[in-house]
């Protein structure tokens, strides 16, 4: 019996560890991919500005970095605290 | 045809028809990624490739027998129906990232999404599939891959460091994001050695009616075409590790890969990629089309070849007719192309070992090969990438799902 608890216990802590350094994981993820997203908007530009890309990619690339600028903040966002019920 | 010319022929098909959305992409995540870091898992992949394809064509040469048609009459009909299962499954959904990946290069061109493109180009593979025969399929598309050539030329212009990318070439543990590392690795690793390839390959060595007297053209066509191609894929690494990397880019979505050839190359480099993309992926999807088709109708027992009327083998086309509109629905479902590439290509590497293992059975049985078997150092070089490839697999695709990394 008492092993059976340490065991299930231990479960739960793997389980948790998991799950938490998951969460740091990700929000770190979403920092990087943000940084990443400036940085091809800025790589863009300079191949926009030599006439290196055409400008209907450009709008593409831009409105893909966008919308993963976008995801990726929302990641970043703390979650909003629970209400309690009245 | 002077052996000559064939054995030329059949190297410059394997440098045009090595690169596909799968290694683009793979390669073109881990340059930008992990640098040139990577670069080991792109010259297992290739070795590991060269020595499937060279036992699919000896099989072939010797025993006059397809894969599926040695598979079905060595281990019989139920184990058949499951390799058939795997590698239909693994196939299809490559085949929809190659369907993808030419939408894609459209999309570059037009501004039109991507969504739009699939079913028309679905449509074109099928009509080609349809009217033409087996050499205008691998000759003509592969030839017309030879663009690919220019991640060459982009890599040499941003003048790589010779030495750390040799150093590279050895496997090497992940200094950040070990997760990420080893899912790109076995993405890589997956992308190289898809069961397409080789299955077509020995499907190619019968409709071209090869012998014993192949056996040469056959391992210097596998070792140079696919080491070749190889190459042309370290170049797309090497691009975006000197392109991306530094300037702290990931590959999170396919709007970013062009610029690692526009950069370089301006806006040639930009027009390159996009043809690059379009005929690299396209030339797959006719390849891919075509295996299903191989692998059910030899399988099965039923009349195949590309050379034949498709009224002379039903079955055969009716296969690769509902498979490509199918892979379209796929692409036109929005899903994204990038992950579902990915995906799919960490899903082949996983199920290495159920598609090689079978082969490596009827290239060491003498009733099929004869003196012609194989040696300990391709068994060994074989068994232990798909093994380890598998492995890795098993334990980074989830770490990957679920962030644990």
């Amino acid at each position: 019996m008492a092993t059976r608890v340490a065991w299930s216990s231990l479960a739960i802590l793997a389980a948790a560890a998991v799950l938490g350094c998951g969460g740091s994981a990700r929000q770190a993820e979403a920092a990087r991919t943000v940084r990443s997203w400036d940085a091809t908007v800025r790589l863009l530009e300079r191949a926009e500005g030599s006439g290196a890309v055409p400008a209907g990619f450009a709008r593409q690339v831009r409105e893909a970095a966008s919308q993963g600028r976008t995801r990726a903040q929302a990641r970043l966002q703390p979650p909003p605290p629970r209400q309690r019920a009245p | 045809m002077s052996k000559l010319f064939e054995i030329a022929l059949g190297i410059v098909t394997g440098i045009g028809g090595f690169l596909e959305t799968g290694s683009l992409a793979t390669a073109a995540q881990a340059g930008a990624a992990f640098g040139y870091r990577l670069a080991w898992a792109i010259l297992l992949g290739t070795v590991c490739i060269a020595f499937l394809i060279e036992m699919a064509g000896r099989l072939a040469a010797v025993s006059h027998h397809t894969l599926p048609d040695a598979m079905r009459e060595r281990f019989g009909i139920t184990f058949f129906v499951v390799v058939f299962a795997v590698v239909s499954l693994v196939s299809f959904l490559v085949l929809a990232s190659e369907i993808g990946g030419v939408c894609l290069a459209l999309q570059f061109a037009s501004g039109v999404s991507f969504r739009w493109w699939a079913l028309p180009v679905a449509g074109l593979a099928w009509l080609l599939l349809w009217k033409g025969n087996f050499g205008l399929i691998e000759k003509g598309t592969s030839l017309l891959g030879l663009v690919t050539l220019a991640f060459v030329v982009g890599a040499l212009r941003l003048h790589p460091a010779a030495g750390a990318l040799a150093s590279s070439l050895l496997p090497s543990l992940p200094t950040h994001e070990p997760a990420k590392y080893w899912f790109t690795a076995v993405s890589i690793i997956g992308a190289s050695v898809s069961p397409y390839l080789f299955y077509f390959y020995s499907a190619g060595a019968v409709e071209d009616e090869w012998d014993v007297s192949y056996l040469g053209i056959n391992r210097l066509v596998s070792g140079l075409g696919m080491g070749f191609g190889g190459f042309v894929a370290v170049a797309v690494l090497v691009c975006a590790a000197l392109v991306l990397h530094p300037l702290g880019i990931q590959v999170d979505r396919y709007e970013q890969i062009p610029l690692i050839l526009a950069t370089p190359l301006g806006r040639a480099g930009f027009v390159l990629f996009v043809a690059s993309l379009a005929i690299a992926c396209f030339g797959a999807a006719l390849e891919i089309g075509l295996q299903l088709a191989y692998l059910a109708a030899q399988g099965f027992g039923w009349r195949w070849g590309e050379n034949l009327r498709p009224r002379e083998a039903a079955r055969f086309a009716l296969v690769y007719t509902v498979a490509l509109p199918l892979a379209a629905l796929v692409i036109l479902a929005g899903v994204d192309p990038l992950k579902l590439t990915v995906f799919s290509m960490a899903l082949t590497a996983l199920s290495l070992p159920i598609t090689v293992v079978p082969l490596l059975v009827l290239m060491n049985d003498r009733m099929y090969l004869g003196d012609q078997g194989n040696g300990w150092v391709s068994n060994a070089a074989v068994l232990g990438i798909s093994f380890i490839a598998c492995v890795v697999a098993l334990v980074a695709i989830p770490l990957q799902l679920f962030g644990g990394g």
